[in-house]
């Protein structure tokens, strides 16, 4: 039997709510993405070739068809929203997926008096292999270090929570014996014409643009799309 | 009706966020804050091992099975389905409080979809009662 004449115009709006909804959700999930303008975009960057060897910290695996490198400073803002927001995505979705090996260079800004230490805190972590914690404790917090006089002992207490072996931590920054670790990363950045930060760098080319994980996931759609060929474009020798 | 109507609209913010959560959506429409990322990438986005939206998904879609169900010609006279409504939503309402709570006070950030999706089981938890008591009234008659 026919349901009554308002039931009838109810189940229709019911309808309606669903395809309308499902469509909306549905265009997201297609959409197209900057996979076309990527191409464009790293053919006319300026080649940005970091060099070989054991710059920076890198994450993810060797064989990874892409490559990113950050250059970054820790009291930079827009850093620290990228850390926070975009880069766990990145990190989940990307790099322990093995598209994607991500690089990132220290970049201390002149005018940020507080970078250095930070930079050096992360640098003597990372001689315990526990740089991308420390990397993470000091952008999420960057408020209590980034303005205080003594921003060692906030880095310290980092450290601390880390469970980083604190002697060997003291020693380090104490000694600046991880400084030339940063110290390189900032010389390869001046050598590449990096000014600013965050700065990206795609298979050896300049980024124009502050990147989000959706940029970050067309670039690597675009140029490793899954279950096909990479096809990184021109990009120059690297390791 | 009007519990038919959010369940729907509360079943497809769900999905959303669960689609999301899920790696299916590259990223969610919130105003550009983060706010929902950083909810949604939180720890508390997964509860007993399920991410929380899924439970929305499985709530909302009971919700509007048994509103679609209470308005068939056998039922609709019945008390049954609005009570049975009047509990789940009751128990939604709960958890949204308490998903809230997480969201103001531990994790330091409001998700816009969260709060649309608390404000619709707070009106179907509203209607259900409503209905509730418009039985008792036609009993009391």
């Amino acid at each position: 039997m026919a349901a009554p004449r308002p039931m009838r115009i109810f189940y229709s709006a019911l309808g309606v709510i669903l395809v309308i909804g499902a469509f909306l959700i549905v265009r997201q999930v297609q959409r197209p993405g900057r996979s076309g303008s990527v191409t464009q975009t790293l053919q006319t960057a300026p080649l940005a070739p970091v060099s070989a060897g054991s710059l920076g910290h890198a994450l993810g695996s060797d064989s990874a068809p892409v490559e990113i490198v950050e250059f970054a400073d820790f009291e930079c803002g827009a850093c620290a929203r990228f850390a926070i927001i975009q880069f766990p995505l990145v990190r989940e979705r990307l790099i322990a997926t093995g598209r994607l090996k991500w690089r990132f260079m220290h970049f201390p800004l002149q005018g940020h008096a507080n970078s250095p230490a930070a930079h050096l805190a992360a640098a003597c972590a990372g001689e315990q292999s526990r740089f991308w914690e420390m990397m993470d404790l000091i952008l999420t917090r960057q408020n209590d270090w980034a303005f205080e006089r003594r921003p060692q002992r906030p880095l310290r207490d980092f450290a601390r929570s880390l469970g980083l072996d604190l002697d060997r931590y003291d020693s380090c920054v104490e000694t600046g014996r991880a400084q030339p670790t940063v110290d390189a990363d900032y010389a390869e950045g001046e050598r590449l014409g990096v000014n600013q930060t965050p700065t990206f760098i795609v298979n050896g080319r300049m980024w124009p643009d502050v990147l989000d994980y959706d940029g970050v996931k067309a670039i690597v759609d675009s140029l490793a799309p899954v279950g096909g060929a990479a096809t990184a474009p021109a990009a120059p020798a690297r390791r | 009706m009007a519990v038919a109507v959010l369940a729907l609209l509360g079943l497809l913010v769900s999905t959303y966020l669960l689609l999301f959560k899920l790696g299916v959506l590259g990223s969610i429409a919130c105003g550009g804050s983060g706010s929902c990322e950083r909810v949604a990438n939180s720890s508390w986005a997964v509860f007993l091992g399920i991410p929380v939206a899924a439970y929305g998904v499985a709530g909302y879609l009971v919700l509007l099975v048994v509103a679609l169900a209470g308005l068939g010609e056998r039922l609709l006279a019945r008390p049954e389905p609005t009570r049975l409504l009047a509990v789940l939503s009751g128990l939604g309402v709960a958890f949204a409080v308490y998903l809230t709570y997480l969201e103001l006070a531990v994790i330091h950030a409001v998700c816009r979809w969260c709060v649309v999706s608390a404000v619709l089981i707070t009106a179907i938890c509203a209607a259900s009662l409503a209905g509730l008591r418009a039985f008792r009234t036609d009993r009391a008659r």
